[in-house]
């Protein structure tokens, strides 16, 4: 497997994935290169679907087993609000924040599961590969998706009223 | 007329598998059509909100890559566990799988294995079937632990699992789990997450101090060769502990 091939192909989704997952850019970071550094020390080969399917469950589980989320999330809003853009207005900008606090906070009222379900969906996973990744049969992951989007947007829409 | 469950709608927005009788109702159903339409809206608005998250520093692909190949040399200068070979006690229909320290995704029953293009994952890991090949009723990881601490962390346990633990002679601790468990190893550290099915933890009697968690409260703790048993205990006798999960 071609080092760099493989990286350029797969680390910016996966730190995408990864920030969306555990709210911080910095955590994200980590844990996609301990992902790559995985796949790499224990030899994974497979196709390139297979191996970002890898990539990404080990993310996961790297992130259930070593971030406590919610807590994480909650200190990140307090210490970090989104740094203004160049040239953006501060309207604009304490928007993106506001949309952002937001989403986070809608993540935080999904179980751990559901948040995973919903965005390795959203990372364009199908539901075979996001089943065996979460360890749920695949024929259950659109019950699962429906709850978890439902919640998120009504999470979502509340804190826009709030 | 019995309408399509919204795991069935998100199934045909998302493009995956459903019976043929599924597109035949939705075909003259236009409850159903619309519930579609508003799944489909559904997830627009979901993965606008989604995107607010990806603000952050832009991805230095070229930075990151050299932070991997830092911590890959750094880990193949570390000293390594031994590797482990096969566990030859486990009951006959018990498949082992026997990993260094860190392989711990090439469990053969974990979803992983379909991911790959080989049969195995090259390298440090070894996996043996029983000799009539019957499908796996438990696994497990082995690993080599010389000296010093570990320590064994049980998530999803349900009320009532079993989980025994046992002090063995020797450097191997050994976690065996329902054939849905995953495991995932560290540096002296095992989480399981376990599916069900009885749990046998063999703890090497030398080392210390070792401390068995489940559901994210300590059950046992051997520290300065004392015991500390928190847990619901079903029995015990000089070489281990069986204990039941109890109510969190
Ligand atoms: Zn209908």
């Amino acid at each position: 497997m071609d080092f760099d091939t493989t990286f350029e192909a797969h680390y910016p989704g996966l730190v995408r994935y990864c920030r969306r997952l555990t709210g911080d850019p910095d955590a994200a970071e980590d844990v996609a290169q301990e992902s790559f550094v995985r796949l790499f020390d224990h030899g994974i080969e497979g196709t390139a679907d297979g191996l970002r399917a890898w990539l990404f469950t080990t993310a996961t589980h790297l992130v259930r087993d070593r971030y406590r989320v919610e807590t994480n999330r909650r200190r990140l809003l307090e210490e970090n609000p989104v740094e203004p853009t160049t040239g953006e207005s501060p309207d604009r900008s304490l928007e993106r924040s506001e949309d952002r606090a937001r989403a986070l906070a809608a993540l935080d009222t999904l179980a751990t599961r559901d948040r995973e379900i919903l965005l390795m969906r959203y990372s364009g996973f199908s539901y075979k590969e996001i089943a065996e990744s979460v360890g749920v049969a695949a024929t259950s992951i659109g019950t699962l998706l429906a709850r978890a989007e439902a919640r998120f947007e009504e999470a979502c829409v509340s804190g826009e009223a709030a | 007329m019995t309408h399509l469950d919204e795991g069935t709608i998100l199934t045909i927005r998302d493009h995956g598998l459903v019976d043929a009788d599924a597109h035949e109702h939705l075909d003259r159903c236009a409850s159903c059509t619309s519930a579609l339409a508003a799944a489909q809206g559904r997830a627009d608005a979901v993965a606008r909100s989604l995107r607010a998250l990806d603000d952050g520093p832009p991805i230095d692909v070229d930075a990151a890559k050299a932070a991997v190949r830092r911590r890959l040399d750094e880990r193949r200068e570390a000293p390594r566990p031994r590797v482990p070979g096969v566990y030859g006690s486990l009951g006959r229909a018990a498949l082992l799988v026997a990993l260094a320290s860190g392989a711990v995704y090439a469990l053969p029953n974990s979803p992983l294995r379909g991911w790959l293009a080989g049969d195995d994952v090259p390298g440090r890991s070894t996996v043996e079937t029983t000799a009539d090949g019957e499908p796996a009723a438990t696994e497990g990881v082995e690993l080599a632990v010389p000296t010093g601490g570990l320590s064994i962390a049980l998530t999803t346990a349900a009320m009532g699992q079993r989980v025994e633990v046992r002090w063995v002679d020797g450097d191997r601790l050994t976690v065996e789990a329902g054939a849905d468990s995953r495991y995932q190893v560290s540096d002296g550290r095992v989480g399981v997450d376990l599916g069900p099915g009885d749990v046998r933890i063999d703890v090497p009697a030398g080392n210390e101090p070792i401390i068995v968690e489940v559901n994210g409260r300590m059950i046992l703790q051997r520290v300065d060769g004392g015991l500390v048993v928190q847990g619901d205990v079903l029995s015990s006798d000089p070489s281990g502990i069986v204990f039941t999960v109890g109510q969190r």
